[in-house]
């Protein structure tokens, strides 16, 4: 048994990857819904896409303690009346009316992170780059695991009364 | 037994098939996946957002049908490799990002050790694969 491939492998390789590529870029200029022919408004798309930090509990509640991060609750005001991380300050991810000017003023610029509920990646991660976008930073998180593992990790809750 | 050796094989052929094709339905989210990663400029991450879901689906079907099966399976090795570095990368700099696996159909939703666990999968059936044509072609004399 070879462990390296032999040349024929090799060449068998370039063959798939070349005739692979040439596959995609035809069907791509074929398809209606093809990138290739919209290319200058999806790389606009991708120098905006900002990269989402992923925090533990651990570190973001020293950061927050240190008052390196602003900690966004994104859950519904129900949920963070019952609840939320101390120190937390909560903007509804699903929030219609637009944020206010003060507000926006208060958190230019800081470094946001955000929670929502335990399974919610994809929702907390859109949140995050929304908020970023509205607030004017491009320094945006996610908690890890959200509200339920900040409570595991046994860090410091509160609740409105 | 020379059944049972085909199975890497066609497993393999599946995965990429899946992968490339469910990548291949959405290309503006396929190129937005890799652009996720932070790693490439943007020109070559959208080139790259095209190429790779074909790659994989022309490298799946040739897994399948036994069309250059030694370099098809040494690309589906070389694709994994790569993504699990991407994935490495990603964990390392404490991206919070989805690997981008299966399009939006993301059997993993966050790249991490799952992810890692599952490319570093493929790299052995392709291993495996790349050895099966060996074991199943008839001797000589």
């Amino acid at each position: 048994m070879r462990l390296f491939p032999r040349g024929s492998a090799l060449l068998q390789a370039l063959v798939v990857t070349v005739l692979g590529a040439a596959l995609g870029v035809g069907l791509d200029l074929f398809l209606p819904r093809g990138v290739l022919r919209q290319a200058p408004a999806v790389m606009r798309d991708l120098e905006f896409l900002l990269p989402v930090y992923l925090w533990q509990p651990d570190a973001a509640a020293k950061a927050l303690a240190d008052g390196r991060v602003v900690l966004v609750d994104g859950r519904t005001r129900e949920e963070f009346e019952a609840g939320h991380p101390a120190g937390a300050r909560h903007i509804a991810h699903d929030r219609e009316e637009d944020l206010s000017e003060d507000l926006v003023t208060e958190l230019s610029g800081s470094h946001v992170v955000v929670l929502l509920g335990e399974n919610d990646f994809e929702e907390a991660r859109l949140f995050a780059r929304d908020l970023a976008a509205d607030i004017g930073t491009e320094r945006v998180g996610t908690l890890d695991g959200g509200f339920e593992a900040w409570q595991r990790a046994g860090l410091a809750t509160e609740a409105l009364p | 037994m020379r059944r049972l050796l085909l199975l890497p094989r066609v497993a393999l052929a599946l995965t990429l098939l899946a992968a490339g094709a469910l990548k291949g339905l959405d290309p503006h989210g396929s190129v937005i996946s890799v652009g996720a990663y932070h790693l490439l400029p943007v020109q070559l991450a959208l080139f790259l957002g095209v190429i790779l879901p074909a790659i994989e689906v022309f490298a799946g079907a040739a897994l399948l049908v036994g069309f250059l099966v030694r370099g098809a399976s040494l690309v589906a090795a070389g694709l994994a490799g790569v993504f699990a570095f991407g994935v490495t990368t990603a964990m390392v700099r404490g991206l919070d990002l989805d690997c981008g696996c299966f399009g939006s159909l993301s059997i993993t939703p966050r790249a991490g050790f799952g992810t890692l666990a599952f490319d570093l999968a493929l790299v052995l059936l392709a291993f495996l694969s790349y050895h099966s044509t060996g074991a199943t072609r008839p001797r000589r004399g």
